[in-house]
């Protein structure tokens, strides 16, 4: 009787055991799980404290315009030299000084980021002005597009290393026929907060196209580039360029320009292992132009492959004024782009520029010459929607001005334009802060009678959240 | 019941009584029937006139048989007035004689007190008045003490002690009396057996002390006499005859276990009596002593000794304040030193000889059993030598060929850095120096209890001599013996020897060891270890099986033992553990209607495994906490997401822990062959078995789906108990398959239980055999990096900086470091800091909450969002002089850093050196800019250069650092998370504190030279919690390693 019952308890505990499994298997089936989430960073006040990296004068008269955000006071480190100076960036204000001769300099915003850009007045080797980026960062890799090793043309790299450890650079060309690696540039070594100039000539010699890859082996650098040319049948003219860090799909110039007195090249590197297939589209002020040649450009792995528009522009097209242009890769094989310009007419000297990588509604657009006799901003709408932007002034002393000229000023889906601020620079630097209700990319142009260079400069796109 | 003294008396005897001084005598008796009659003969003839007796019966409990005592006083002591009184209750000895002369008016001049197994000879009483009358200082007279049946053998003749009161005789045992002590002679005191005290200095020295009840009051009453001047005498021409009844087990006690009530009364005597420069010295010592005696007692297997002292310890620091109380009334009174009275004492080593000397039979008796039993067990490993040299031998090479296979790629490999499988610090006593401190050093340092677990591994690390490398492969291997034969005990009961094995090897094979050990959760491998030691004990105390001469007491300290040792490792283990005994308990219930008790005697053993751990436990939810970290809000989802996929199918499909996937299908159908072929006991324990897979299934599968909270930081501690469960099963279907089957008719159930268990055994080796032959069974398998290799490679890039550059942190960014987390042991971060030996075993359960973390995490933070590139300077305050990093991840931010140097760069990681970063404890000018920038959130304050310090100091023990020729004025910063304990000095001054910011700082005024210290003292209080948690250990350990006791009534079950 016992085990009767004994058997009936057995087996109603397996029934009831048989029930709560299946209904757990049907709950793990039909439940969500709690979903992976990295633990949050703690809350409260962070410690900003952001350094960009100016190029050293290297000979030159060249001078630092450093802004910040809109409307705020921000503490500024300038570390040059030994003694670390402290200024005070005032809210809507800007700071300019000479840079050091000897040397480079770190400015450093404290609490909240700063940006600065450097203009380069040359006498030797060649006279000319260039303007370039102070560096926001330092990084492993740096990428170059267009240069020139011939007779006429002096190319240099400048590394600056900010960091306490050497960093050992190796420095691999990209002509158009692909890759030269050169014995002498595979460990260049930059001492600890030093810089370093790498003369192209004296290692690869008459190449008229030639882009560059310098990859730290050891650290992390910053690159700049200086060309110094005088060919004889362009201007003459000097351009300085800072480095990008990484390659890109898509590269933006919002200036350029096909007319008389006015050439423009665009290089495209392709510092991978595969052949990227890229296509370069212009966009006058009031339509596109796609010369076919440009529909499916190959450019074979390692090299470097320069686009003259002068040749490729036939009729009005040849005389359509200003020109932007857009270099994207259609294969997903990321390259770098970076556009020259010889002004022989009106203007003259030399420029070159790599391109935006990214449209933004915000733009700084540092000063690109000192003491500027022609200053213009060129902006190109990306976007497939119209465009609204403003341009604020901000100078060293007394509030920024806000031309009504250069309010609200409308911009159509792939349209661009040039606009002149001289009249309200006046020769004076100031810098640019570029407001668009949406995507944009923006560049500023400098010529300088006294120098008779110009000089180009990309501006750097503002952060959502900072500005 | 009180009887007072007679006033008969004859002219001629008041004559007398005037010359001669009164003498009450006090027998108090308990059970002394058998010896009563010739004590109180004995006072009835005494030479001496003026003797009264009072007897006390101490609430014998054979009082009421006849004839009563009263009858017996009245029939021996017709010659002499007498009286009787009776108590209540057992008050033991001079307890009894308090009450008693609490009760009458005597004014007798003399007390003298004799125990009613004690029989006086004819004229002792008036020797013994006659010595205490011999001078004015002698207050207690005793008298020579023979044997009861053989007068010519010593018992006594005064007694000395040792400083730490234990009593010394002097005498050989069984030593004849040649009148070789036959001198008057002065003693430390007499004993109770018949003692003679001036009434009058008894009623100064307020009586016996009745707390003690029994043993060692004499001691007592004569120390305090001697305090007050008053000389102890022993005279030998007064012989008395004593039956040493107690010891010879002729009677019991009430006061029970004797060696019990020794300890407590000795310990307290001395606290009472002992100057206090002694007393401080004798404390440590004490302890030390105690723990020394355990120690020896573990050896000789007496766990009950254990007891007795710790209840004595305990008794006593329960009891502290009224002992001082009395202490300080009879220190007031003190007119004579302890040196004085060291002429009076022996030498520890003179009572040890005679210890030893006496003990030598016992000793010889419990080694004897020693060897006895070392005899067997060389029988028994000749026996399976034997029988190993057949198919045994075969399969037991098999199984270690296949243990050596499997795990070949953590064997030969550097000590693994996986999860909470760290390396061990070199040094064998690492571990436990860790432990005892006060200031836990991990990560930024921290004023917490030490972790047991850092205890139980530093007994590995002794094992293993303090080789590091070593000491983890015994740990694991250990763990996996430890396992192994766990599982086997656990069905040992109810199943024949191969199904033992069985589930044995189905265990260490199992999820368990497999997940355990690819993901380095040491958690795991510990719990799995226990959990069969605590599942044997709930089944044996919910009444599943009680095997014959189980004992209830045994099998709760292993539960509490098991219990502890998984707790120590995976907290939240305590909570499945009662899930399991819930299981256990209903199902029982269901099946068989019993069992509620021993669900109770499970949760006491667990809340007592928790007790066991502390304090350490009571921090397991304060901030940095195991159990905060799982429990809290911001970090609970993250190990919850860990849970993903799991719950009940997962446990059913054996992959709860993940297991060799074949291997994991075989368990279930091993499960059903249990409960379908198995008869009686086997399937009832069977469907107790899955009850607890389906528990533990459910349990996983809310906390999965966020309903729960994860008690347990991964799936695989959660399915400890599953795959337990399913070992067990195992071998409870081998077991049927074996026992059940013959017995049951050929049918259907033959057919299927062959053809189920043909499938578990193809899925078994399916499983088993290619995980094997790839070495499987290694922390880190499938990983991107081999985190052993990559440790030992960063490793030695550090210990060269370290023998440069003394202490310093590293902090560890990336999600590679902690691949196949999260775990409850360490902080759930992308970042962790570590030592300059990168992180070790020491960093487990480092307590990460609290200003110093935050702040830390904002400098991180900052970095790692690009805000700073400065965060070489604010992590140097930390004294973070190494960070390394990752290279599979976002580490971009940390490459901008400015003054961070690259100075390793390898295919796996980055080391960044930061040269701005404090020393661990230095002497400033003033407080570092970096410090300051971090407590202001002022980054500009790291604009200037690194600080260099005046002067660094040397770390010179786990919390202390000092330098021999520091220089003042400046700052003292330690580089230690703030916290008041920290005392600096300089010479004999201590420095004032000020503002640190997250670390402690320390103003140097003036000009100071001279050596200067920072050290964290430990608190007193902590020294003695510290006694109390390993004197708790030694007690449990002892209690669960006991010898069974044979014959024990224990009912017995058995399998039919």
């Amino acid at each position: 009787m016992m085990g009767r019952v004994r058997l009936d308890r057995e087996g109603a505990l397996g029934l009831v055991l048989a029930l709560v499994l299946a209904g757990g298997v049907a709950f793990d089936l039909t439940t969500k799980t709690v979903e992976l989430r990295r633990p949050s960073a703690p809350s409260g006040e962070r410690f900003a404290a952001r350094s960009v990296f100016c190029p050293p004068s290297q000979g030159a008269v060249a001078k630092i315009a450093i802004g910040g955000d809109p409307g705020e006071a921000v503490p500024v480190g300038i570390e040059s030299g030994e003694q670390p100076q402290r200024r005070e960036l005032k809210a809507d204000a800007l700071i300019t000084l000479p840079a050091p001769s000897q040397g480079g300099m770190d400015v450093v915003g404290y609490g909240a980021p700063v940006f600065a850009s450097a203009t380069l007045d040359f006498s030797t080797p060649i006279p000319g002005a260039g303007a370039a980026l102070c560096s926001p960062a330092a990084s492993q890799t740096w990428y170059f597009a267009d240069g020139r090793t011939t007779l006429d043309h002096d190319d240099r790299f400048v590394l600056y290393n900010p960091f306490p450890d050497e960093a050992v650079v190796r420095i691999v060309f990209h002509t158009s026929a692909g890759a030269r690696a050169k014995a002498g540039l595979s460990d260049v070594a930059v001492p600890a907060g030093e810089f370093r100039v790498i003369a192209a000539n004296e290692y690869i010699l008459r190449h008229a196209v030639i882009g560059a890859t310098i990859s730290a082996q050891r650290g992390r650098v910053v690159a700049w580039r200086a060309q110094f040319s005088n060919p004889e049948n362009r201007p003459r003219g000097d351009v300085y360029t800072l480095g990008a860090t990484a390659p890109a799909l898509t590269w933006y110039f919002p200036d350029g320009g096909a007319a008389e007195g006015v050439e423009e090249r665009i290089a495209i590197a392709n510092p991978g292992e595969d052949e990227a297939v890229v296509s370069v589209s212009l966009m006058a002020a009031d339509r596109a132009i796609q010369p076919p040649e440009l529909v499916e450009l190959p450019i074979p792995a390692g090299s470097s492959q320069a686009v003259e528009l002068p040749e490729l522009l036939q009729g009005r097209d040849a005389r359509v004024g200003g020109l932007s242009a857009v270099v994207r890769s259609t294969n997903g094989v990321p390259v770098v782009a970076e556009r020259s310009m010889w002004y022989s007419g009106e203007l003259s000297g030399a420029t070159a520029e790599l391109g935006a990588t990214r449209p933004a509604q915000s733009w700084a657009l540092g000063p690109a010459l000192f003491e500027a006799d022609a200053d213009l901003v060129a902006v190109m709408n990306v976007g497939d929607q119209q465009v609204s932007f403003s341009i604020t002034l901000v100078r060293a002393g007394g509030a920024p001005l806000e031309p009504a000229e250069l309010q609200d000023i409308e911009l159509g889906p792939g349209g661009r334009v040039k606009l002149p601020i001289g009249r309200w620079t006046s020769g004076r630097p100031m810098l640019a802060l570029l407001r668009a209700s949406g995507a944009v990319v923006a560049e500023r142009f400098a010529y300088s009678a006294r120098l008779r260079d110009a000089a180009a400069l990309m501006g750097s796109p503002l952060t959502p959240s900072g500005r | 019941m009180t009887t007072t003294i007679g006033t008969a008396a004859t002219r001629a005897e008041d004559e007398l009584e005037a010359r001669l001084p009164s003498v009450l005598a006090v027998v108090v008796t308990h059970r002394g029937r058998p010896w009563l009659g010739r004590c109180l003969t004995a006072l009835a003839v005494q030479s001496y006139p003026l003797l009264d007796v009072l007897v006390v019966d101490d609430a014998s409990p054979d009082s009421r048989s006849q004839p009563a005592l009263k009858r017996v006083a009245k029939r021996h002591l017709r010659r002499r007035r007498w009286g009787y009184l009776r108590t209540a209750r057992p008050l033991g000895f001079g307890g009894a004689i308090n009450w008693a002369l609490g009760r009458i008016r005597t004014d007798a001049d003399l007390l003298l007190f004799v125990h009613d197994d004690a029989v006086l000879e004819r004229d002792s009483v008036e020797h013994m008045v006659a010595r205490i009358y011999a001078d004015e200082v002698t207050a207690i007279v005793g008298p020579k003490v023979v044997a009861w049946d053989d007068p010519g053998r010593l018992e006594e003749v005064g007694m000395a002690i040792d400083r730490f009161g234990y009593p010394y005789k002097g005498l050989e045992e069984g030593e004849i009396d040649l009148g070789q002590h036959d001198r008057a002679t002065e003693v430390f005191y007499v004993t109770s057996t018949c003692m003679l005290v001036r009434h009058e200095v008894f009623k100064r020295l307020r009586g016996w002390d009745a707390r003690m009840r029994a043993y060692s009051e004499d001691l007592d009453l004569c120390w305090r006499a001697r305090l007050q001047g008053y000389a102890v005498k022993v005279e030998p021409a007064a012989r008395v005859r004593h039956a040493i009844a107690l010891a010879t087990g002729e009677r019991t006690s009430p006061f029970r276990p004797a060696r019990y009530f020794i300890r407590r009364n000795r310990l307290r005597t001395v606290l009472k009596n002992a100057s206090g420069p002694r007393l401080v010295a004798l404390i440590p010592l004490f302890v030390l002593l105690a723990l020394a005696e355990m120690l020896g007692f573990v050896v000789l297997r007496q766990p009950r000794e254990i007891l007795n002292l710790a209840r004595a310890l305990l008794w006593n620091a329960g009891r502290l304040p009224q002992t001082l109380a009395e202490r300080a009334r009879v220190q007031s009174r003190r007119r004579v030193s302890d040196r004085r009275l060291k002429r009076l004492m022996v030498r520890e080593t003179t009572r040890l000889r005679s210890y030893a000397g006496q003990q030598a039979e016992r000793l010889e008796a419990a080694w004897g059993r020693r060897a006895e039993l070392a005899e067997r067990r060389l029988g028994q490993l000749r026996s399976l030598v034997a029988r190993l040299r057949g198919l045994a031998g075969v399969a037991a090479f098999g199984a270690l060929a296949a243990v050596l296979l499997g795990l070949r790629h953590f064997l030969w490999a550097p000590s693994a850095a996986l999860g909470e499988l760290l390396p061990f610090p070199d040094g064998a006593l690492s571990l436990l120096r860790s432990f005892v401190s006060p200031w836990q050093p991990a990560g930024l340092g921290a004023s917490a209890p030490g972790p047991p677990a850092h205890a139980l591994l530093g007994l590995v690390s002794i094992a293993s001599f303090g080789d590091a490398g070593a000491a983890q492969k015994l740990t694991v291997l250990g763990l996996g013996v430890l396992a192994l034969v766990g599982a086997y005990r656990l069905v040992a009961d109810v199943v024949d020897r191969p199904a033992r094995w069985a589930a044995g090897a189905v265990y260490v094979l199992g999820g368990v060891g497999y997940a355990g050990l690819r993901d380095g959760r040491l958690g795991t491998l510990v719990f799995g270890a226990a959990a069969p030691y605590a599942l044997t004990a709930m089944a044996r105390l919910t009444g599943w099986v009680r095997p014959p001469g189980w004992s209830r007491g045994r099998t709760l300290a292993v539960l509490i033992l098991a219990a502890a040792v998984s707790a120590a490792f995976v907290p939240g283990s305590l909570v499945l553990y009662a899930l399991c005994a819930v299981v256990l308990a209903l199902c029982r219930r269901l099946l068989q209607g019993r069992a509620r008790g021993g669900l109770a005697s499970c949760v006491v053993a667990l809340v007592a495994a928790w007790a066991l751990l502390l304090p350490w436990s009571a921090t397991w939810t304060s901030a940095g906490g195991p159990l905060a970290r799982l429990l809290s809000t911001a970090t609970r989802p993250s190990y919850a997401a860990t849970f993903a996929g799991e719950g009940v199918l997962s446990a059913v499909l054996g992959q709860l822990p993940e297991a060799p996937a074949l291997f994991g299908l075989a368990l279930p159908v091993m499960g059903l062959v249990a409960v379908l072929t198995g008869l009686g006991l086997r399937r009832r324990l069977a469907l107790a078995l899955w009850a607890i897979v389906a528990a533990t299934g459910w349990y996983v599968a809310l906390v999965a789906s966020g309903r729960l909270p994860p008690l347990v930081a991964s799936p695989s501690e959660a399915g400890v108990p599953v795959a337990l469960a399913f070992a067990a099963l195992a071998g409870l279907a081998v077991g049927a398959f074996r026992v059940d089957l013959p017995a049951r008719g050929l049918g259907w159930v033959h057919a299927a239980t062959l053809g189920a268990l043909a499938v578990a055994l193809a899925l078994f080796t399916a499983g088993v055999l290619p995980a094997l032959g790839r070495g499987a069974w290694a922390p880190g398998r499938g990983m991107r990096v081999e985190p052993a290799q990559t440790f030992a490679q960063i490793a030695s890039v550090l210990s060269v900086e370290a023998a440069e550059r003394g202490d310093f942190r590293v902090l560890w960014v990336g999600r590679g470091w902690r691949e196949r987390d999260p775990s409850a042991a360490r902080p759930l971060a992308s970042t962790f800091l570590s030592g300059p030996a990168g992180p070790q075993i020491t960093d487990l359960f480092v307590r990460d909450g609290g200003e110093p973390y935050t702040e830390l995490g904002r400098v991180v933070a900052s970095v790692e969002e690009g805000a700073t590139d400065r965060g070489g300077r604010l992590l140097g305050a930390f004294n973070v002089a190494f960070v390394v990093l990752d290279r599979a991840d976002d580490i971009g931010p940390w490459l901008d850093q400015r003054d961070l140097a690259l100075v390793r760069t390898e295919p796996g990681f980055f080391i960044l050196e930061n040269r701005a970063a404090l020393p661990r404890a230095a002497i400033y000018e003033d407080l570092p800019a970096y410090v300051s920038a971090v407590a202001r959130t002022d980054p500009s304050l790291t604009s200037r250069g690194a600080q260099a310090p005046v002067t660094a100091l040397e770390r010179t023990g786990i919390r202390s650092f000092a330098v021999d020729d520091g220089r003042g004025p400046g700052v003292l910063f330690l580089a230690e998370a703030a916290a008041p304990g920290w005392i600096a000095s300089a010479g004999d001054r201590e420095l004032d504190h000020i503002e640190g910011g997250w670390g402690n700082a320390y103003l140097l005024s003036g000009a100071i030279k001279g050596r200067i210290q920072i050290s964290y003292p430990r608190p007193l209080g902590s020294a003695v919690v510290l006694a109390v948690q390993v004197l708790a250990w030694v007690v449990v350990v002892g209690a669960a390693f006991s010898r069974r006791r044979k014959g024990s009534s224990g009912a017995s079950q058995s399998a039919p």
